[in-house]
């Protein structure tokens, strides 16, 4: 109930910080974990297509090219590791399907997805961060 | 006020509260990552480029995959991670020639003039005989 209660607070400040922008908000449309998950890597790999866009621009001071390839060196793992929990949660998922292992389980792999979500978003923050300070 | 700076505004007031007990915020892990959350999509908006032209288009297709209450399929995630691949290899490319820039050149060693190569035969510059002074005779 209390992590109900933490997604419906989650999505109601999603919805009032993009009052002026409802079409750019990937997390907010997900409706469930899975969706969720591939919205947060989704966005990641768009900032990480940009930064590689950027670093290849010669114009840019190599100081801020470097740390964009840093930033993007930190986030990365973080992002792997999400299509790791997410593999993982769709193992547990059949198994508890099928009977195979307990609902527990399943609601681990669950928090597990979701925590590898909000792990992966301060490190994305600092990549578009020097994105930014690339394009000032 | 534009939509985009009101946006902005709403995000960092927000951000505020969420990382302020004092104004009734909290404290915990989960609303700090709330609050960095709120931080990239204001950054974005702040950036208005086209990463938030192509976050709006995968808005959109995350909007169609809940609408259709669908999870994302295996190819779709297989697409993500290939694009996610090669942007990381074109950024390690990137770093190696960075820091190949970096790299003190190979110190150069002091250039020897390499010795003149034995003239040929053929070529040495053939003196010319000395006369001699004919003997005196008686």
């Amino acid at each position: 109930m209390r992590k109900l209660d933490y997604r419906i607070a989650w999505i109601l400040l999603w919805a009032i910080a993009l009052a002026g922008c409802q079409s750019a908000n990937p997390i907010k449309a997900a409706e469930t974990t899975e969706q969720r998950a591939y919205a947060a890597y989704g966005t990641f790999v768009i900032v990480q297509e940009k930064a590689a866009d950027l670093v290849e621009q010669q114009n840019i001071p190599r100081s801020v090219r470097l740390q964009i390839i840093q930033a993007e060196e930190r986030a990365k793992p973080v992002a792997d590791s999400l299509l790791d929990a997410y593999t993982e949660f769709l193992v547990v998922r059949a198994e508890f399907e099928a009977g195979q292992t307990s609902e527990q389980r399943f609601v681990i792999a669950s928090e597990r997805l979701d925590d590898w979500v909000t792990q992966l978003a301060p490190l994305v923050n600092e990549l578009i961060r020097n994105i930014k300070g690339a394009e000032n | 006020m534009d939509p985009i700076s009101l946006a902005l505004l709403a995000i960092n007031g927000l951000r505020t509260v969420m990382a302020n007990p004092a104004l009734g915020g909290g404290s915990s892990l989960r609303m700090n990552q709330a609050s960095e959350l709120l931080g990239i999509l204001g950054t974005l908006l702040a950036q208005g480029d086209d990463a938030l032209d192509d976050l709006k288009e995968f808005t959109k297709t995350i909007e169609a995959m809940a609408k259709e209450g669908r999870a994302p399929t295996r190819t779709e995630w297989d697409i993500l991670r290939r694009r996610s691949d090669d942007a990381h290899e074109r950024l390690q490319r990137a770093k190696e020639e960075l820091l190949a820039e970096e790299e003190p050149e190979p110190e150069v060693p002091e250039v020897t003039e390499e010795p003149a190569p034995e003239p040929s035969p053929a070529e040495d510059p053939v003196d010319p005989p000395e006369e001699e002074d004919p003997p005196v005779t008686g």
